[in-house]
């Protein structure tokens, strides 16, 4: 079993690049591996509940976060530094996430196997 | 050392199908197996039958095919993101009328378990993007 | 870690968000127009890896495409090659695309 973490630095919307991405997430845990999924950067934004995305026409990926522990993923982490320079705090998330400094997301993410990003 | 190698944007538009290729021969060359080339993305258009650049351009597809012909290289174009963008495997575009002769010699169409099969295999696993 | 960077500090954070993460040890291989941050100019962030420990590479055949083989680079800059791009994946069991 390997351990894959998939980055999201980016926003979500607007981009079909997004919806494709955690495709692989979920197919790897589909393949029993270790899925970290990460939140840094602009991503984190990601994470706001109240999305409305049909306001442009666009599927709400905010039930797929949801649904990430049926899917056996349930590393969902989030970089604190990113939440803090935006202002942002967990109670408006979405769903559940393991905040952690950025010292110690960089040592798992050297630990893993693969790093994915898009 | 075995290296899976993903490809995530379009040729032409972005130079990552042509740093992917220039780093395949390096691989190669430094005796590396090239595992397999997975198309994800706008990286499908990589696989375009019907590409016809200007005839002082390099030929990206054409390049690919060759890969595949001339060192057994493995390129797969990832189903979802193929139907997505128009490019369907013969059989389908038989039963729903579509074109049947979308994709250039060598590719083939599977779904993204090659993708995670090929990440599990290989020792690196290098994606190029936009 | 290897980072591996595409785009130019004029077109993209993703140098600046490397080089907030980047410690000790890690390389950053600059790649297509990220090459353009390797020449010796005060809007480049590299001037920040001055100091660090980080070794930053920049692939040869992107600048000679480029035309910028003759312009002054940072002077901690590492040249490679693709031969040499094969090399430091190699050696790095870490590596991180930043798009």
């Amino acid at each position: 079993m390997k351990t894959l973490v998939f980055i999201i630095d980016k926003p979500l919307h607007g981009n079909i690049q997004t919806q494709e991405f955690i495709d692989m997430a979920l197919m790897a845990a589909a393949f029993d591996q270790r899925v970290i999924l990460l939140f840094e950067d602009d991503g984190v934004y990601a994470l706001l509940g109240k999305q409305s995305p049909d306001a442009i026409g666009l599927k709400n990926s905010s039930p797929l976060l949801k649904a990430l522990s049926i899917y056996e993923i349930n590393d969902v982490w989030v970089e604190q530094e990113s939440i803090i320079e935006r202002g942002l705090n967990s109670e408006q998330f979405v769903i559940d996430v393991k905040r952690c400094p950025r010292v110690e997301l960089k040592r798992e993410m050297e630990a893993a196997d693969e790093l994915f990003s898009f | 050392m075995k290296i899976s190698i993903q490809i995530n944007a379009s040729p032409y538009q972005y130079q990552a199908a042509d740093s992917a290729w220039h780093f395949i021969q390096a691989a190669i060359a430094s005796g590396h197996q090239i595992y397999r080339v997975f198309f994800y993305h706008d990286g499908v258009y990589n696989a375009v039958h019907d590409s016809r650049p200007p005839g002082d351009e390099r030929d990206i597809v054409k390049r690919w095919s060759s890969l595949h012909e001339e060192q057994g290289v493995d390129l797969v174009v990832c189903v979802s993101s193929a139907q997505r963008r128009g490019l369907l495997e013969t059989s389908v575009a038989r039963k729903v009328g579509g074109y049947e002769n979308a994709l250039a010699n060598g590719f083939r169409i599977a779904g993204l378990g090659l993708l995670m099969e090929a990440v599990i295999d290989a020792d690196r696993h290098i994606c190029f993007g936009a | 870690m290897l980072y591996i960077i595409n785009k130019s500090h004029a077109d993209s954070q993703a140098l600046n968000n490397c080089l907030q993460r980047a410690s000790r040890g890690d390389g950053i291989l600059l790649i297509e127009h990220a090459v353009y941050s390797a020449l010796n100019v005060k809007q480049s962030p590299l001037h920040l890896v001055l100091d660090s420990e980080v070794t930053v590479y920049v692939l040869t055949p992107d600048m000679q495409a480029r035309g910028l083989q003759e312009l002054a680079c940072f002077s901690f800059v590492e040249y490679v090659d693709y031969t040499g791009f094969v090399g430091l994946i190699e050696d790095s069991s870490a590596v991180r695309s930043c798009f």
